[in-house]
Formats: C-alpha cells, structure tokens, sequence
C-alpha cells in the first residue's frame, strides 16, 4: 500500500476572521491512487455516483492513477460528505478538504 | 490500480434489463462461500484491513472524522454487509438485475481489497509469488480471478 494521504496540505493557521467565514469555503473530495482498485472499476464508479461522462471520469481515473489524486466532486460539506460515503461504499479511497 | 485486457464473453448485457451470467457452478461456490468469511473479517475491528475497507473521511482534522464517523460508520459497514448478503443469495443466479450486479461488483472490490491489502500487492507487481510452493498462492489466485469477474461485469454494464 502506499503511504497514507496524510501528507495532503492541511490548513494550519489559525482562522483570524472567525470559523463561519472559513466554512462558507467550498469543500473538495479527493480520490487517492491505490494499487487494487481497477482502473475500469474507478472509472464506472465515477460515472454511476457523478453522472460523469465515459471521457470525464477516464480523465480523472487517469490523474488518480499518474499524478496520485484527483478532485472529483466540490461543494458545501454536506454533500461533500454523501459524496465520500458513496465512494467508500464502492471502496474508494476518498477524502475531503477545504479548497486550497 | 492496474489494468486487465480484453476478456471473453461470459457477461453479457441482458435484453429485460442487468446481466447475463454464463459462469460455471464452481465459480458461484467460490461466490457463495466468500460472505461469510468477509462478515469475520468485518466482526473483528483488530484486523488491519479495516484502516482500508474505512478509509477517513477527515484524515488531517481528528475531531471532524470522529463526528462523522459516529454518523457514516454503522451505515457503511451496514451497506457493505448487505452488498456480501446479495452476492451470497444470487450467486446461483443466470442473470442480475442492475442493482444485483452493482451489489456483486461492490462486494467482489471489498474481497479484492481485503486480499489486496494482505498480500500488499502493488502496481508493479513485484510481490507476485515466484515459486509453486509459495503458500500465498491460493490468496493470489483468488484475487485475479476476482479482478477478472469483475473486469467482466463492468464490460458488459459499461461497453
């Protein structure tokens, strides 16, 4: 297995301008490369929980596998949150952060 | 990930909707007989694979992934048991509807990673046994054949 994604960037400095501004950020859901998940089975998952097309989620299975990761969904964080679930329920490896 | 070539007919999308199975009987003991020990593996919270089968949501903020957890865990392991119940209950079956074959894709990747993550299998294949009396054989075995089944299903849902 690779290393875990906890190298990610994460915010470190403290909020000056109070936690609800720093919510109103858009969240970004992260797929991390791993070597089981097949390239196919990424591909059709994306299409089934996004609704993306063939081109679309090939072009995100292919960052996932060659640069490591790939944003594949953003918005508030309750979706966010759907969104990760359902890509854990189809084994995914999935993660959320605020957008950089 | 890594990817699997062109594989024969024996998925075939099924005109009244789903899959068609042409798989041999051995294969579907092989089907039926993984639910109950994937549900071992989910019952024992010591077992090293959990870290993957539940990746965190929340991996650089603990006190996010506790709150979301005490929401999403239950119901995740809840929705992977019932993707291992459905593989067990249809493995007998000549052709799946389109939510049973999401099911039997589903449950197949949860065995694959479980194997996967033990056998620590890597892109590049390095770990691959070199000798017959290698006792992981069965182990990888089993996880091509499952890559293969599942290769086939995601074929004939997806031409």
């Amino acid at each position: 297995m690779p290393a875990l994604p906890a190298a990610a960037p994460v915010e470190v400095k403290e909020p000056e301008i109070g936690e609800e501004v720093r919510e109103d950020r858009p969240w970004v859901v992260i797929v991390w490369n791993d070597p089981i998940n097949l390239m196919s089975y990424v591909t059709f998952v994306l299409q089934k929980l996004f609704g993306y097309s063939k081109e679309k989620a090939t072009k995100l299975m292919l960052d996932v596998h060659h640069k490591g990761k790939a944003v594949v969904s953003s918005g508030p964080r309750d979706k966010a949150e759907i969104d990760v679930f359902r890509l854990h329920e189809h084994g995914l490896w999935a993660t959320m952060q605020h957008d950089e | 990930m890594s990817p699997v070539g062109p594989l024969g007919r024996r998925i075939k999308r099924s005109r009244r909707g789903g899959v068609e199975l042409r798989i041999p009987e051995t294969e579907r003991e092989f089907l039926r007989d993984l639910a109950p020990q994937m549900r071992a593996v989910f019952e024992d919270p010591s077992d090293p694979v959990h870290g993957r089968l539940y990746p965190k949501a929340y991996p650089d903020h603990d006190d996010r992934e506790t709150e979301y957890r005490l929401l999403a865990h239950v119901e995740l392991v809840d929705s992977h048991l019932a993707a291992l119940a459905e593989l067990e209950s249809s493995a007998g079956a000549d052709r799946l509807s389109e939510e049973q074959a999401d099911a039997w894709l589903r449950a197949i990747n949860e065995v694959r990673l479980v194997l996967g993550t033990r056998l620590d299998v890597t892109e590049e294949g390095d770990e691959r046994p070199r000798s017959a009396t290698d006792p992981r054989l069965p182990a990888f075995a089993a996880y091509d054949y499952l890559s293969m089944l599942q290769s086939e299903l995601i074929d004939a849902l997806i031409p």
